[in-house]
């Protein structure tokens, strides 16, 4: 069972996996709203995975793994770049808020940093959870430490790709259109009709059943 | 390193420009020079002189040369 959370202080899906009262979190993003959650839903959640670095997936990973003492996942690029306010874009949350909406924010997040993953990889990895299996896929474009999250059969989190109705960004530091068209692109493109995905911002959608924007 | 030349670096790596371009540059005055460009510039700008622009400041960096002026009031004198 996943179960989305969102937040009006920062703009950012998270999701908890949940298995027989065990759980996985995906981009804590709010960790009041993520930790909350988890206590609304009675679940031990046992890894946080991340799907990129960038500061609106893991505004609340600090507060998230202190709290229920867990390891993290990411790509190696993702944990080398959630340790610096360059790396996450922290430092230009504001106005990044400011170009979305034209306003400029009330509150801006404060520039942060957080601790390297505890698990990392190169390029792909893959575990067993709870009867379920988990593979990682480093896909750069978007960012340099992007990856896919596939969760058994049919099920895809991808963070900043394959966002309804909005075009991939690749021009923020650390993006790059041809690690996107080269890289990232053709393993877009391939993925299946009928697979549930689940991005890191608005909903979710099943693939080729709705118009789904740009790849 | 000079403070004008880490601040000319941070103009000349992120815009298609020479240095003899710089003193007209304007945000939106070329293409580069986006909302994306303008994140971009700003977080090397940041990074460059140790400092963190607030919202308002970072909208008003709308030139090369108005850059200077919102730089000097956070202490950094180019």
């Amino acid at each position: 069972m996943i179960t989305k959370v969102t937040s009006e202080k920062i703009d950012g899906n998270s999701y908890i996996i949940r298995e027989g009262g065990y759980a996985l979190v995906i981009d804590p993003a709010d960790g009041d709203k993520v930790t909350k959650e988890i206590e609304r839903l009675g679940v031990t959640p046992e890894y946080i995975i991340l799907t990129h670095e960038h500061f609106d997936h893991i505004g609340g990973l600090e507060q998230v793994r202190e709290t229920c003492g867990i390891p993290v996942i990411a790509s190696r690029e993702c944990s080398d770049n959630i340790q610096t306010v360059k790396g996450n874009l922290s430092s230009i949350s504001g106005i990044l808020e400011y170009f979305k909406t034209g306003k400029i924010p009330d509150k801006t997040i404060d520039p942060f940093v957080c601790g390297p993953a505890d698990i990392t990889f190169e390029e792909n990895y893959s575990m067993e959870w709870r009867g379920h299996s988990l593979s990682f896929r480093r896909l750069p474009g978007h960012s340099r430490g992007s990856v896919l999250i596939y969760l058994d059969e049919g099920i895809i989190f991808t963070g900043d790709y394959l966002i309804a109705d909005r075009e991939v960004i690749t021009r923020l530091k650390g993006g790059s259109q041809e690690d996107y068209d080269n890289i990232a692109l053709p393993v877009l493109e391939s993925i299946p009709e009928g697979t549930h995905i689940y991005p890191g911002h608005d909903e979710d959608y099943i693939m080729g059943r709705q118009d789904n924007g740009q790849r | 390193m000079t403070n004008l030349e880490k601040y000319d670096d941070a103009f000349l790596s992120n815009f298609k420009v020479s240095k003899d371009d710089l003193p007209e540059l304007e945000y939106q005055g070329i293409f580069e020079w986006d909302s994306v460009g303008h994140m971009d510039l700003i977080a090397d700008l940041e990074s460059a002189f140790g400092v963190h622009f607030n919202t308002k400041d970072v909208l008003r960096l709308s030139s090369y040369e108005k850059g200077k002026g919102i730089l000097k009031e956070y202490g950094v004198e180019i």
